[in-house]
């Protein structure tokens, strides 16, 4: 590797050098942060959405149950209203689950929620005002109890898959969380350290030089035979040692020739 | 640290940022120091051991990074804790699960050890031009006891660490990789074994291979990592058989082997195992120990205290000068009796002269002087470490026994830091007390003093 000698190829040299480490710094505190960013998002997106749909249609459940009560005792017209309503409901909600499936084997849930549901609708199918369904307790709680049971048991467990799965990536994000900050931490004393150790250097490099030039200066006296300063290194200080002799040279020629 | 990030590059890990960004660090002071620092023909005894120290503090510093980016177990204690522990080539370790490290991790943390096992500033000199201040850093680094058995000059013991330490490596990985071991498995324990650190690459160490196979290579060549270099070089090349005539390296197999052959007989009376097994683990501690390695293929915590007081007197005496082991070194333990024989004898006849001797050279009063207060200072510092561990309501004997074990480099203790245990237990003030204690040690103690008391 070639020396470098001059100061003003050092500074440049040095100042890149800390340009480089602020970049490598400052792209690797990013790029931890794009990460925590796209877990977040993940959170959001995929898992709380479905967790939110899972509870819409819990709710619709509910209502489809009281709606169902209150047909069986006769109030067929608000009965069918509620039901209709939840229904409605429960398809928009599991329209959003089956759009959103983002982990594995949700699919399967997902199946096993549209299943379970179809075999509860059927179960209150019209007619249920004017036959024997109509305050029939027995056909409640032997087909319609059960069938409701199973598909909250489904989405219930569509829910749960999706709450560990959102755990699971908060941990992550806390994990990511310390990775981001932790480069951080890392990069501002790596740059700091470095700040003060190139600070150092530079006024070595450039105050050691200077005050040995200003001692020679003021320790110079006509009868001496040269100028020496004792400057080390091969820069801009060796040059301006080297103009400071050939201006003594040339003021002694001057002072002979002038007599 | 760039092959560790080509490796984690190549698996997709989590481990590449880390590692990158502590390249890009320790590139980026590098030549930092390149840069602003002139070239120098000479430089004093106090620069050359004030370079050894500070290289050997900025090292462990940067070491650290990869560890504290990861994350993980690694909180700031016990990233430096490790590091240090890599570097310094005890082996003691902070994790509960090693298996989870990405493999360019994994790789980092035996590096640390093959680098840090012929020392951070040879390796370095190894690789540089000739030149009158080269000689300096050796002295500094290498100490004089050390290099007693180097008949060459200065210039050819660096060749010869080299040549010994590399080829001992590739021995080893060759050996290990056809008893079964996967290659990157065989790399990791060869850095470990030749380094006598003991840094592996599973959580139950060399345990977790159960292959007798394997356990032989290894303690085979942690052996051969215990011995002056200087007398491996001339049997193996040179063909002058100086192993087995010298009777210092003599001595020190005879006292492995009764160490072994008394612990293991006592675990077969004990009922530990029967006589094959005893043998097998008694041996295999012993070895570890003995050369400060500190691989295990046993918990000998819960072993018979006369076993337990065998390993914890290795774990003082450890390997010969001019190895990689630590620790007090089994050249002082032998010439200590060599000076206390002269001393009992001279009290008993006070006329008596008589110089100690090692294979009809005369030791000088100097090496004996210096043998001696470095013994003390051994003693001191290890007592002190013990003291300041307790006032972290450390137990005694985990106090004691973690103290030893990281001013001798060895790794292992007892009770909390058992040889399949880990330091991650302590609390983060008592890490960077052994932290302290694992540089004290690798640095013979006498380096970093001689910085403190440093007079123009």
């Amino acid at each position: 590797m070639p020396m470098i000698t001059k100061l003003k190829h050092k500074i440049f040299l040095g100042i890149l050098l800390l340009a480089i480490l602020l970049m490598a710094s400052g792209s690797m505190v990013l790029y931890q942060f794009m990460i925590l960013n796209h877990s977040v998002e993940s959170l959001v997106e995929d898992n709380y959405k479905t967790i939110k749909a899972c509870k819409g249609m819990l709710e619709a459940l509910e209502r489809e149950d009281s709606g169902i009560l209150m047909l069986s005792m006769g109030n067929w017209k608000e009965g069918r209203e509620i039901l209709m309503l939840a229904d409605s409901t429960f398809m928009a909600e599991m329209t959003i689950a089956k759009g959103n499936i983002t982990e594995d084997n949700e699919d399967g849930y997902v199946q096993a929620v549209s299943d379970a549901y179809e075999a509860f609708r059927s179960r209150w199918k019209r007619p249920i005002v004017g036959t024997d369904k109509e305050r029939n307790m027995v056909w409640y709680s032997d087909e319609v109890n059960p069938s409701f049971v199973e598909t909250k048991q489904a989405v219930n467990a569509l829910m749960v898959l999706n709450q560990e799965s959102m755990y699971n990536e908060a941990t992550k994000i806390k994990e990511q969380s310390y990775r981001a900050i932790m480069p951080g931490i890392v990069a501002i004393v790596a740059i700091i350290v470095f700040a003060f150790i190139f600070n150092f250097f530079l006024s070595q490099a450039l105050l050691v030089p200077l005050k040995k030039l200003i001692k020679t200066c003021k320790d110079f006296k006509p009868n001496m035979t040269g100028f020496h300063a004792k400057i080390k290194n091969n820069d801009e200080f060796a040059e301006l040692e080297d103009g400071i002799k050939t201006v003594i040279e040339r003021l002694r020629e001057f002072n002979k020739t002038d007599r | 640290m760039l092959v560790s990030l080509i490796i984690s590059i190549v698996g997709k890990e989590t481990s590449i940022i880390p590692l990158l960004f502590s390249f890009t660090t320790a590139t980026v002071f590098g030549a930092m120091f390149v840069l602003f620092t002139s070239p120098v023909d000479e430089v004093s005894f106090n620069e050359g051991i004030s370079t050894v120290v500070f290289g050997w503090l900025f090292t462990c510093l940067l070491g650290a990074l990869p560890y504290l980016l990861w994350g993980g177990e690694f909180t700031l204690a016990n990233a430096l804790f490790e590091s240090v522990s890599g570097f310094t080539t005890t082996g003691s370790t902070v994790l509960n699960n090693i298996e989870g490290l990405p493999k360019g991790l994994l790789f980092f943390r035996s590096s640390t050890h093959w680098m840090g096992g012929i020392g951070i500033i040879l390796f370095v000199l190894l690789i540089l031009p000739q030149s009158k201040s080269k000689f300096v850093l050796l002295n500094a680094e290498f100490s004089s006891l050390s290099q007693t058995n180097f008949n060459q000059n200065k210039q050819q013991v660096l060749r010869i660490l080299g040549y010994v330490y590399i080829g001992l490596t590739v021995a080893q990985t060759l050996a290990l990789w056809i008893a079964g071991m996967s290659l990157f498995d065989a790399i990791n324990h060869s850095f470990a074994t030749i380094a006598t650190g003991g840094f592996s690459t599973k959580n139950m160490s060399v345990a977790a291979f159960d292959s007798p196979t394997i356990e032989i290579i290894i303690m085979i060549f942690m052996v051969l990592s215990g011995i002056h270099f200087g007398l491996l070089f001339t049997t193996i090349v040179l063909r002058k058989q100086n192993l087995f005539t010298s009777s210092m390296s003599r001595a020190f197999l005879i006292v492995l082997g009764v160490g072994i052959v008394i612990v293991s007989l006592k675990l077969y009376f004990s009922g530990f195992y029967d006589l094959p097994n005893a043998f097998r683990f008694g041996a295999f501690q012993v070895i570890s120990v003995g050369t400060t390695t500190g691989f295990a293929t046993a918990d000998s915590a819960g072993w018979p205290p006369l076993a337990m007081i065998i390993i914890m007197y290795f774990t003082i005496q450890c390997g010969m000068v001019g190895s990689t082991s630590g620790g007090l070194k089994f050249d002082r333990v032998f010439l200590f009796f060599k000076v206390l024989k002269r001393q009992i004898l001279q009290t008993l006849h006070p006329r008596l002269v008589m110089v100690p001797k090692v294979d009809n050279t005369r030791i000088s009063e100097d090496v004996i002087s210096q043998t001696q207060v470095f013994i003390v200072l051994y003693v001191l510092i290890f007592f002190s470490c013990t003291l300041i561990l307790t006032a972290f309501d450390i137990d005694l004997l985990t106090a004691f026994s973690a103290s030893i074990a990281t001013l001798g480099n060895v790794g292992p203790g007892f009770e909390g830091v058992s040889s399949l245990g880990n330091f991650g237990n302590l609390p983060d003030g008592a890490k960077y007390v052994l932290s302290v204690n694992m540089l004290m040690g690798r640095l013979e103690i006498f380096n970093i003093l001689a910085l403190f008391f440093y007079k123009e």
